[in-house]
């Protein structure tokens, strides 16, 4: 249990080193190759910076052989690994980077032009590698604040030195969006994802035959159940191209996946375009799916489309390192758990507790709603270098000696065995008119009365007391007779519930980590007459 | 349902983004059939999808893009013809 994360990566690259460890853009990577580009970084790391403080090391990089040696290579100097994503704003990016305090930072080729700007803004001097890059000649010149290795600069992998972290020491510095703006990076230790990883690998019985998709970003943690339970057992990790994303059901039959883990949204999408027709993805064993709500309908049309995988449902936050829950999809006995059309969210893994509080945080009877509060051995660290907001979110109910995670998820507690409901965030909840009010649970009858899987629904507009209504978004065309949508739901929800407004887009916008963005439905809101 | 001709399509997809196109310095009479919408920045992500709806709505059809080759995805030539072999 007590191992470096990259322990399992090291034994498959002895095992299989001719098996492919990777598939990305359109290439295949063997073990033994991955292994060799990510001591080669490791080595470099080492030599360059011998004394370090934090360990911690980024990478810049984006769906290429280098971002994942660059992941391993970081991983194997020792050091945490602070993923950052040429996707997402230069502004954003350099908070991340200043934040996390990094010392050198990885880029791959196709990165470099954006890095240059991230750079530009930094204070403090980086390491800056390049390991798939000769010609750093501009880059350097453009950067005289820093230091810039070209692939021939690399150190040969024979000079890389086991320096095995402890246990504690982070793992992965990710950022989560905070709720006042600013992103947070929540530290997981060694311990916290060796103990998932272990978990996981077992649930779903991965050996070297297995192909995992690997959709999510790399600023995402569920990347690191794609990377590393793939990795652990020699199966191999495959990245779509930018287009592939698009069109995820051809990815998977061309890749012949055989491991499928991604947001429920971009099924909706692909039930909408055609693409969960049964009996479409043979090769599947397993469909998981995580980050946000799994609705029914999606469930059933993903089981008929992949009839030989079994669907699971996996809940967790960041904090609680990558997922800490579990259900397994069934669409009998799954039926009688499910509420507001949403699959449960199920049940802890081994180790991990549930509590189900109050807003005193007093445990509720079962059968109630409360906010989940979780621990175990993959509760993380904590904040980062923000002893404040982690004193605010890890913290000690009365009547407990140890320390939970709030997760601001508000669930049903589980009655006799039975899977916990997932039933919203605590600040999904508006007031309206003094009426608390579940915005899954508009979303839910809107779903069913409309026959249209991508439903959001917002308050809107915010006044001093709450919110003034709702507004629903509906993913698909709008029906002719609108008014008898409006009257079936209305048939179904109090007064103040149902939404003023149903507004229909082609697309729901997806955040980054491809679920549903509220931050931009709002903006739609905003500019609304 | 009347057939669809690629032709249209493209003429559809072409006035759509007329535009955006002109904006990008093309001249929407003649825009080289190899182009790819995506590549040369006229539509993100978030568009495709709308597109497609777009194209849903103005030919009263519902697409099923689950044969259609990824790379081709917004190359205007092979996706047009693509799209009018599927409605067709």
């Amino acid at each position: 249990m007590s191992r470096p994360l990259y322990e399992g990566f090291l034994a498959s690259s002895q095992r299989f080193p001719d098996r492919s460890a990777l598939n990305v853009c359109g290439q295949s990577v063997a073990y033994a190759d991955l292994c060799l580009r990510a001591r080669r970084i490791a080595a470099t790391i080492q030599r360059h910076l011998p004394r370090r403080d934090p360990r911690l090391t980024a990478v810049f990089a984006y769906r290429s052989p280098t971002a994942y040696a660059g992941v391993l290579g970081a991983l194997l100097s020792g050091d945490g690994v602070v993923p950052l994503n040429p996707m997402l704003p230069v502004e954003r990016t350099r908070f991340m980077l200043a934040r996390s305090g990094a010392c050198a930072v990885i880029v791959d080729d196709a990165s470099a032009p954006d890095f240059q700007a991230v750079a530009e803004g930094m204070s403090a001097r980086l390491l800056l590698i390049f390991p798939n890059n000769d010609d750093v000649g501009e880059i350097r010149e453009s950067l005289p604040g820093h230091d810039v290795l070209a692939a021939r600069d690399l150190e040969p992998g024979g000079q890389w030195r086991r320096d095995d972290p402890p246990p504690d020491r982070g793992a992965y510095l990710l950022f989560t969006s905070g709720s006042t703006g600013t992103p947070k990076g929540v530290m997981v230790a060694h311990r916290n994802i060796v103990s998932f990883i272990d978990y996981v690998v077992e649930r779903y019985g991965i050996t070297e035959r297995d192909r995992f998709s690997q959709m999510h970003d790399p600023t995402f943690d569920p990347a690191y159940f794609d990377m590393f339970a793939a990795w652990e057992r020699g199966a191999c990790v495959c990245c779509p191209t930018k287009k592939e994303t698009y069109m995820p059901g051809t990815f998977i039959n061309r890749m012949q996946l055989t491991v499928w883990f991604f947001t429920p949204s971009t099924a909706v999408i692909m039930k909408r375009l055609g693409m969960l027709k049964p009996g479409t993805y043979p090769t599947l064993r397993w469909s998981l799916f995580g980050s946000e709500a799994l609705p029914v309908s999606v469930a059933e049309a993903w089981a008929a489309a992949a009839p030989n995988s079994i669907v699971e449902n996996v809940y967790g936050p960041t904090e609680l390192t990558v997922a800490c829950t579990f259900h397994r999809w069934d669409p009998v006995a799954s039926r009688p758990y499910c509420e507001q059309g949403i699959v449960p969210i199920g049940s802890p893994n081994p180790g991990m507790r549930a509590l189900v509080v109050d807003e005193e945080l007093r445990e509720v009877a079962p059968g109630e709603v409360g906010e989940l509060l979780m621990n175990g051995p993959q509760m993380s660290l904590g904040y980062w270098r923000d002893p404040d907001k982690t004193a605010a979110a890890f913290i000690t109910p009365p009547g407990h000696a140890d320390t939970y995670y709030r997760t601001g998820d508000r669930v049903r507690r589980a009655v006799d065995g039975g899977p916990m409901t997932y039933r919203g965030r605590v600040d999904f909840q508006v007031k309206i008119l003094g009426h608390r009010v579940e915005l899954g649970e508009i979303e839910a009858v809107v779903r069913e009365e409309a026959g249209l899987d991508g439903v959001v629904a917002m308050g809107w507009p915010l006044t001093d007391m709450g919110v003034g209504g709702i507004v629903a978004f509906l993913e698909g065309s709008a029906p002719g007779e609108l008014a008898a949508l409006a009257r079936r739901v209305g048939s179904r929800l109090p007064a103040h519930m149902v939404p003023r407004k149903f507004m229909f887009l082609d697309r729901i916008p997806l955040n980054p980590n491809g679920k549903y963005d509220r931050h931009a439905l709002r903006r739609i809101l905003e500019a609304q007459p | 349902m009347s057939p669809v001709s690629s032709n249209e399509i493209r003429q559809f997809i072409i006035d759509r983004y007329a535009d955006t196109l002109r904006d990008g310095g093309y001249d929407p009479a003649h825009i080289d059939p190899d182009m790819d919408l995506m590549g040369e920045g006229i539509v993100d992500s978030f568009g495709v999808i709308e597109l497609i709806g777009a194209i849903e709505r103005r030919f009263g059809v519902e697409l099923d893009l689950s044969g259609l080759n990824p790379e081709h995805l917004t190359v205007i030539a092979p996706f047009c013809e693509y799209i009018a072999k599927s409605i067709g």
